[in-house]
């Protein structure tokens, strides 16, 4: 069963699936004719590709030496996603120095053994970087604290 | 002797507007910046410059374009630093570099072998600076004669070329080349005002953004990747003797250094050739040549010359294909093409006659910055090895951080931030299944571009596919592309690509 599931049947299928959803969500796309192409022209024909493609790439996965998929560890991945996704949805309703501590203390979850209290004086001094650099320095729009009265 | 008078004068104006402060002052910053992502391991070039431009976007675009440049030569010069002292790449453009570079090291030569690394660099940065301010405008004033049959054909083998020298599979850099064709042409389309692909969300008319990829693509996928493997300690090398090599260094690493550069300028033109692939190039060359090819791998000199010119030489070259014909023959040079947009300017073979200051300012920037390095690098070699113990732990939320705000900060909108993780996850996934993120990045840059002049040559011919054949450019691109393909999949070539993949 595993012998089936390695880097190039993943692939082939993974290409298969973009391919194929892109045809399906773009069937209502005006495809046109080569001297007056619509605007599904170009985008189809690249979806196509991909189903073919993806076929092409998982008929190589029957090989018996086709490489197999290395583990990956959960962990550092979500860690990752999380941390920006943290900075993503704070920044605008809490502002940049408590978007920064929870996206700090979300990436610190990647490695196990890390004490959260060590995180808080690193991010308290990249806080004060990114204020001095982008807020101060460049003058982007962006405040540092919750803004009150819901403005 | 007008061309030479004429060259002249283009370089004196350069020279005018690289050494501003404010340009000179960016160049410094750039080559600082490189080196130290160069030198750590774990950061690239390619993510360093994605988070850098939203800060350009406050910068002249030619100050923009020199730091950005400075970020990746830098980087070659820092890589081979640690390459040489940690026995650890800190970019896979020093990976060769290791081999003897490492062994000169624990002979006790470091010194030599940082001071030859650093000097067949400048030696290939010098000629390469001049080989872009002759070829550069050579090129463009061909290009001016392209129409768009032509155009789709250059790009058409831009990206054949990408995939060939893309590692590992090569249907699967294809396939990565088509997905970023078609992610390139979600959002609004210009011909039709129609929307393609947006779902309704808002922050997709305008198309996805092609920072939050990049930095997603390269930047936090490859944080994902080094946290999951932090396995490594190569043991630091002391600097004991004199930095200076000796006379018989020299004579060994000189003709190495010229071959590394011409591979280096050579292969750094062709679309996917970027940096890595001529250092591996230039060393097998090299302990080809060698009379005695069992010195290699003991310390042998030409091993640290020729791949360090090479990579320095391929790094850029890149730019001429990038200035004169606006197409991006690899990642990094797609971030600039994406950076000269940020601006406004539109890259193409005009680039050069309508902005004169950009081209040659940056040209000469970039000699300024290799002399730079040398001068900067060699006395602060003792601080990059103090960064090198730097855990990791404390800066890769530092690097996120920085991702996320630059990435805010070029639409101010939270919705690219989450594009930003969705491309991250994506990266982590493709690389996990051995597709490379590179050439979805140049099908993303080129997309747009393609579908544009595939449009108005079709329509044109009136649907008449031969319009490619029929124009000799676009005939004779489109037969090198198709040659180019065969080539590698001849059993021989495909053999020996798959077995240096395995290297």
């Amino acid at each position: 069963m595993s012998r089936w599931l390695n880097q190039d049947t993943l692939a082939g299928a993974l290409f298969l699936a973009i391919g194929a959803g892109g045809l399906v969500a773009g069937r209502s796309l005006n495809v046109g004719t080569a001297d007056a192409m619509g605007e599904g022209y170009v985008p189809l024909a690249a979806c196509w590709l991909m189903v073919g493609l993806g076929l092409l790439i998982a008929a190589g996965g029957v090989r018996a030496s086709a490489p197999a998929v290395e583990p990956g560890r959960l962990r550092p991945l979500l860690a990752v996603t999380a941390a920006v996704l943290a900075f993503a949805f704070a920044l605008e309703p809490l502002g940049v120095v408590i978007a920064i501590f929870a996206s700090a203390l979300c990436a610190a979850r990647a490695v196990p053994g890390v004490a959260l209290r060590s995180v808080l004086l690193p991010a308290a001094v990249l806080s004060l970087a990114v204020l001095a650099i982008f807020v101060w320095g460049l003058g982007l729009p962006l405040h540092a604290l919750p803004r009150l009265g819901g403005g | 002797m007008d061309l030479l008078t004429a060259l002249l004068g283009n370089l004196a104006q350069g020279f005018v507007v690289a050494m501003t402060p404010v340009n000179l002052g960016l160049c410094l910053v750039g080559c600082l910046l490189g080196t130290l992502v160069g030198v750590l391991p774990g950061i690239g070039p390619t993510a360093t410059i994605a988070m850098l431009m939203p800060i350009t976007f406050y910068l002249e675009p030619t100050g923009a374009l020199i730091m950005l440049a400075g970020v990746f030569y830098g980087s070659q010069y820092g890589g081979s630093t640690t390459a040489i002292l940690v026995n650890l790449p800190g970019e896979s453009s020093s990976v060769v570099t290791c081999i003897d570079g490492h062994a000169m090291a624990r002979q006790g030569r470091a010194g030599a072998a940082l001071a030859i690394a650093a000097l067949a660099s400048l030696f290939a940065g010098t000629v390469t600076t001049l080989a872009i301010a002759i070829g550069g405008p050579a090129i463009a004033s061909v290009a001016l004669l392209f129409q768009s049959p032509d155009y789709v054909a250059v790009m058409v083998l831009g990206l054949v070329a990408a995939i060939v020298l893309a590692h590992g599979s090569l249907v699967k850099a294809m396939a990565m080349i088509v997905l970023g064709v078609f992610v390139g042409l979600i959002g609004t389309d210009v011909t039709t005002g129609e929307q393609r692909f947006t779902f309704g969300i808002d922050d997709l008319f305008d198309g996805v953004g092609f920072v939050p990829v990049a930095m997603g693509l390269f930047g936090l996928s490859e944080i994902m990747l080094n946290l999951e493997s932090r396995a490594q300690d190569g043991g630091l090398a002391r600097l004991r003797d004199r930095l200076w090599p000796s006379r018989d260094d020299f004579r060994r690493a000189t003709p190495a250094t010229v071959r590394g550069t011409l591979l280096g300028i050579v292969m750094g033109i062709l679309p996917g050739g970027g940096s890595t692939i001529p250092s591996f190039a230039s060393y097998s060359m090299e302990k080809k040549l060698a009379r005695d090819p069992l010195r290699f791998g003991q310390g042998a000199v030409e091993g640290v010359a020729g791949p360090e010119a090479a990579n320095n030489a391929g790094a850029q070259a890149g730019f001429i294909p990038m200035l004169a014909l606006g197409i991006p023959p690899n990642a990094i040079m797609a971030l600039l093409v994406g950076a000269l947009m940020i601006h406004g300017i539109q890259p193409g073979p005009q680039i050069i006659a309508r902005q004169p200051e950009l081209f040659w300012g940056l040209v000469v920037s970039m000699w300024i910055g290799n002399l730079m390095l040398v001068v900067l690098n060699l006395p602060l070699i003792g601080l990059w090895v103090r960064l090198l113990q730097m855990p990791y732990r404390y800066l890769y939320p530092a690097i996120i951080v920085f991702c996320c705000v630059g990435v805010y900060s070029l639409r101010n909108s939270m919705m690219e931030v989450v594009f930003m993780a969705v491309a991250g996850v994506a990266g982590y996934v493709l690389r996990k299944l051995g597709c490379e993120p590179a050439p979805l990045l140049l099908g993303l840059i080129l997309g747009p571009m393609l579908e544009e002049n595939f449009r108005r040559s079709l329509s044109v011919s009136g649907g008449d596919y031969m319009i490619f054949l029929q124009r000799p450019i676009s005939a004779t691109l489109l037969a090198a592309a198709v040659l180019l393909l065969a080539f590698v999949l001849l059993p021989g070539v495909r053999h020996q690509r798959e077995r240096l993949r395995d290297d």
